[in-house]
């Protein structure tokens, strides 16, 4: 345990006691790997255990089958998603499935009044479970693999139970003997008989399909700076684990923990289920994870914006290694490489002014170069707030743009943007100037400071030459 | 009380080993929220220092409370110049060195009297002066990187977040009194030319221009620090160096004030100076009062 873990367990059991919050709920969910064996053990022992008919189940009483039912009571991977209320499952598992019936022939019809009907004896059956996924046949016992091909999104599993008994069949006969009507029982011969109950449930394949894009906002030039990036993956299904890598820096991320509910209430067996609790696993990049999911579809944006340091953003561009990987909720994993290889160019501003002090009215003339290293950029609009006013200028071939506007006081900070184009990334400068409400202010003002270097060297050398004894 | 806490921790960690992942998973929850809502905060506190940096309060709101100080100070001074021109008129009432103290009581109030009922325009001009001092040193400082470098360390941002929010409280305080500046600002100076109140008036005058010029020495201060950074930027390019150097610039700042009123001391001592080398050419009734003040 971290002592992170340790201050803020200490801090929240404290906060928990403090407002007497004793109920805490029973912590019965998994962070990392669903517990798929466990489930699967215990709802096989379950199943073995109960020798009910499954309260939802209807049973079927048609020829030859009398209170029949089929039921498929659980698959080994599958999971059940709470955000969209569906269920997805693995291409490869096994399934488990339980029948009951009892086989019948038909009912007698015997009127013995009349000397009419039929009656039936049972007098052998032969069955037989078929499982199928996807319309191909699987094979024929109660806990049965199953596998689907990669191009199929959904899975239909289907268990058929067909049954064929065999029934001696009697039927009444009547004869005279002495004019005496007699009514008999004769055999008729053998009667085969067939029928099919089924059950099918379909899944969803948890099928990501991610797309990752990672881009930078700013990057650091120096140490007095950061860069800004942002990666985004989007995933068609939810993922049990991101695992981003830029450069030296990880970050593990999980959108889900996991819990186990009880279904099928006579049998109480168990699903996994997805709970939403989006958590860091692991990390030392700075960043700020965030998704956003639709729950009609079950896609899946997950934005990371991260900040480096100068050092670590040199490393990694220099390395260009960035990639993710996606581990889907059935532990199959999707890696996504070379996520670095943009030609990023961070912009520079460079910015001159036709003066520091302006009175209310002048002309603010300012020059802005923008860069990237020591090459100007051209035909890229620049922006410049001030005085809640925006004035724009396309930059020529020197990468320069001169934009003229008049000073008002008291507004004194001027705002120089390249918003970011292409893979020409943004960059600003703030700009301070003076301004004042007369022009005899202004003339003041520039005069002033040269004043008071003056001033304050006369005032220093007088009393260095004092110190020194030059002078008394 | 050592041993309850080593009790409480020591349950604490059995606590903890039962929660297990989960335990682990909710606590880095809770984690990440702190530790985003501190960065954010402390990004948002910068771009408050940098607009506060640049930032002046418009004087308007508090021209009528000026006014209000502004019109009883003049009713004053007509008292004092009334009361003095009665007595210099009725001559046989007073003595000749009395006489001549009067004269220059009366010209010290015409003079005070000027500059009381220009304060206004005159404690603007001063936060003009401020504002093109720091617009001729400043350069916008980039703080991204020292934010990042102090993001490391949970502790240090937390740290980093205390002083720089007391930074911003000392700004905010700044600004409230360049506000309330412009309404003392005349009693200042009232204050100053009468005699047994000079010191007084001397202080009020040298705290409020002092503090129109923290900000200039902000400005002064982030430059310097951030050249000194630049210089040896190339051979520190270390987190840790970062994260303690953007710390020590934060501390810096919060020592400006006392630079302030430090400088503020030695301007006023430069201004003495002008004035008594001004006042030997052209006699003037203030430096008379200054001398008599003085004794």
């Amino acid at each position: 345990m971290r002592l992170k873990h340790l201050i803020l367990l200490v801090l929240i059991s404290q906060t928990a006691n403090a407002f007497n919050y004793t109920n805490l709920p029973e912590l019965n969910l998994t962070i990392e790997t669903p517990p798929y064996e466990i489930v699967w053990d215990y709802n096989i022992d379950q199943s073995n255990a109960v020798d009910e008919v499954p309260l939802e189940v209807k049973p079927i009483d048609d020829m030859p089958f009398k209170n029949a039912w089929i039921k498929i009571m659980a698959l080994e991977k599958t999971i059940h998603d709470t955000e969209t209320n569906i269920s997805v499952a693995s291409r490869e598992g096994r399934i488990l499935v339980k029948y009951d019936y009892i086989s019948t022939c038909p009912p007698s019809t015997y009127d013995w009044d009349r000397c009419r009907g039929r009656r039936y004896k049972l007098v052998g059956w032969n069955e037989e479970l078929r499982i199928y996924a996807n319309g191909e046949y699987e094979g024929n016992s109660k806990i049965e693999s199953y596998s689907i091909p990669c191009t199929e999104n959904t899975l239909e599993l289907r268990a058929e139970l067909y049954l064929e008994v065999e029934c001696k069949r009697y039927s009444l006969e009547e004869y005279e003997i002495n004019e005496t009507e007699y009514c008999e029982e004769e055999y008729d011969g053998l009667r085969y008989y067939d029928g099919i109950i089924e059950d099918s449930v379909t899944y969803l394949t948890s099928d990501m399909y991610p797309e990752a894009n990672l881009t930078f906002k700013a990057i650091a030039e120096n140490p007095f700076e950061a860069s800004k990036g942002i990666l985004t993956v989007e995933a068609k299904a939810p993922y049990s684990k991101l695992e981003a890598r830029i450069g030296g820096k990880s970050l593990t991320y999980s959108g889900n923990a996991y819990d186990i509910e009880a279904y099928l209430p006579n049998y109480n067996l168990l699903r996994i289920s997805t709970y939403d609790l989006p958590h860091i696993i692991e990390s030392n990049l700075f960043s700020r994870i965030y998704d956003i999911r639709d729950n009609t579809t079950g896609e899946i944006n997950t934005t990371i914006e991260f900040i480096l340091t100068y050092e670590e953003t040199k490393n990694i561009l220099s390395s260009k290694n960035c990639e993710i990987t996606l581990t889907d909720l059935f532990q199959n994993e999707v890696t996504i490489e070379n996520l670095c290889e943009g030609d990023w160019k961070q912009t520079k501003i460079e910015t001159v002014t036709n003066g520091k002090i302006y009175a209310n009215g002048d002309e603010i003339q300012i020059r802005a170069v923008l860069t990237h290293e020591v090459n100007p950029i051209a035909d890229k609009q620049v922006l410049i707030y001030y005085a809640g006013d925006e004035f724009s200028g396309i930059t020529d071939e020197r990468g320069m743009v001169l934009l003229t506007f008049t000073a008002e006081y008291p507004y004194n900070r001027i705002d120089v943007i390249f918003p970011g184009e292409d893979h020409y990334l943004s960059s600003s400068r703030t700009l301070l100037i003076a301004t004042t409400g007369s022009r005899l202010n202004a003339i003041i003002l520039r005069i002033l400071p040269p004043l008071l270097i003056l001033l304050v060297s006369i005032f220093g050398i007088q009393y260095m030459l004092r110190f020194a004894g030059v002078v008394k | 009380m050592a041993v309850v806490l080593t009790l409480a921790f020591l349950s604490c960690l059995v606590s903890a080993d039962l929660i297990g992942d989960l335990g682990t998973a909710l606590v880095d929850i809770v984690y990440t929220e702190i530790y985003n809502a501190f960065y954010d905060l402390l990004s948002g506190m910068m771009d408050i220092i940098l607009d506060m940096l640049i930032w002046n309060p418009p004087l308007s709101p508090a021209y009528d409370a000026w006014n209000s100080v502004r019109t009883v100070i003049t009713s004053i001074y007509l008292v004092v110049i009334t009361f003095a021109g009665l007595k210099l008129m009725t001559g046989t009432l007073v003595g000749a060195n009395e006489r001549s103290t009067l004269k220059k009581w009366v010209g010290g109030s015409i003079l005070s009297l000027i500059l009381v009922n220009m304060s206004f325009a005159l404690y603007e001009f001063i936060i003009e002066f401020n504002v093109a001092l720091s617009a001729l040193m400043f350069h916008e400082p980039p703080l991204s990187g020292f934010l990042a470098a102090v993001a490391a360390f949970l502790i240090l941002m937390i740290l980093f977040t205390g002083v720089v929010l007391v930074v911003i409280t000392m700004l905010i305080g700044r600004l409230i009194l360049v506000l309330v500046g412009v309404v003392f600002f005349p009693i200042g100076i009232f204050l100053y030319y009468l005699p047994p109140t000079k010191r007084f008036g001397k202080l009020m005058c040298t705290l409020m221009i002092a503090n129109i010029f923290i900000q200039f020495l902000e400005v002064v201060c982030l430059r310097i620090a951030m050249d000194a950074f630049g210089a040896m930027g190339g051979s520190f390019e270390g987190t840790i160096f970062n994260a303690v150097f953007g710390m020590a610039m934060m501390m810096l700042m919060l020592t400006v004030p006392i630079f302030a009123y430090g400088l503020a001391t030695i301007g006023g001592m430069i201004l003495h100076k002008t004035t008594e080398i001004v006042t030997n050419v052209i006699p003037m009734p203030v430096e008379s009062f200054r001398i008599r003040g003085k004794q």
